[in-house]
């Protein structure tokens, strides 16, 4: 596991653990591409609906880019290391509840994503007219 | 299946049993059904819906679907006579909800205050006994009650021709409910030649 640091010359060198600026002759291990993340950080997710199925993820030139699903067993929880393609990255929380029980209309939060993080929180409503 | 959902064309396909009879509740059952499945979850939602609000009595009002972007429901190809029910359906294509199919004929029935009625006629015997007590409250009930006694009492009770005058009773004999003056061709009073009477 290394440690990134940035080059005066905008190029990211990964560096063996330990180090925190290039040594001198020291050589560019990896270089980040465009498409690369720019930081990976945790998204804490709140109020949501047990049951719930979701989807994180993001508009990408007007279409919906999956980076993490699930069904929730819990309100709260953490979805770890989600990527950031931007800064700042706007994150878009899909939310559904159709399963057996009561039901609720499709809902969605936003948030961004920043390196330290995001908490995106869920309101639900009932859903009074699907059975 | 019966209802199934075309994402990438935003078509909703009937088939059996929904070919010529789709009701309202069935069709937002599925679609909230579709949204919450996992490829559902990485689209945007279809529709929205309103209604079933309760009125009284196990009667609710009826369902509005708005489908969402271009979505549109798309009968099976063929030669009949389609039917929506408990509810309408709005949106769509151009603000058109129903896809064009050579052959059918979809009955769609807008309404701006249809309701559901749950079983039966939903209304209670208690509804029906405020109902019926409602009615001959009303003013007209009872102007109208007045009035068939009145000709009750004039066809059933005494008549009497005294004094120029003619007097009505009631059904007993008893009680006056009409007298009238009684005139000959000349406008007098008269006992034995009248032309006319005149309510006093």
């Amino acid at each position: 596991m290394g440690t990134c640091v940035s080059t005066l010359s905008g190029a990211i060198v990964l560096m063996p653990t330990g180090y925190s600026y290039p040594m001198p002759s020291s050589f560019v291990a990896h270089q980040r591409a465009p498409t690369d993340p720019y930081y990976f950080a945790d998204v804490d997710v709140k109020n949501m609906v047990v049951g719930s199925r979701y989807m994180l993820g993001y508009d990408n030139a007007g279409t919906f880019t999956e980076l993490a699903s699930g069904t929730c067993s819990q309100t709260d929880f953490t979805i770890a290391n989600v990527p950031a393609y931007a800064n700042p990255f706007l994150l878009e929380l899909r939310v559904r509840k159709s399963s057996t029980g009561t039901k609720y209309i499709p809902a969605k939060s936003f948030g961004y994503h920043t390196a330290s993080g995001v908490t995106l929180y869920v309101a639900q409503a009932v859903d009074e007219v699907a059975m | 299946m019966a209802i199934a959902f075309d994402h990438d064309n935003q078509i909703i396909s009937l088939s059996s049993p929904h070919t010529t009879l789709l009701l309202m509740q069935d069709l937002i059952d599925a679609i909230r059904t579709e949204e919450a499945s996992e490829p559902g979850l990485q689209y945007a939602k279809i529709a929205d819906a309103t209604g079933k609000t309760d009125i009284g009595g196990g009667v609710v009002s009826d369902i509005t679907i708005t489908l969402l972007n271009n979505w549109q429901i798309e009968h099976a190809p063929g030669s009949y006579q389609a039917v929506l029910k408990g509810g309408q359906v709005v949106g769509g294509l151009g603000g058109n909800p129903i896809k064009y199919v050579a052959g059918v004929q979809v009955k769609l029935i807008q309404s701006v205050a249809g309701t559901i009625v749950a079983t039966g006629s939903g209304v209670t015997a208690q509804d029906k006994t405020d109902i019926v007590n409602g009615v001959w409250a009303d003013s007209n009930a009872t102007t109208l009650t007045s009035d068939v006694g009145f000709i009750k009492n004039i066809e059933g009770g005494r008549w009497r021709i005294v004094a120029n005058q003619m007097v009505f009773y009631a059904a007993d004999n008893t009680t006056e409910i009409a007298r009238f003056d009684l005139k000959d061709a000349a406008g007098s009073p008269t006992m034995t030649a009248p032309y006319e009477r005149v309510r006093v």
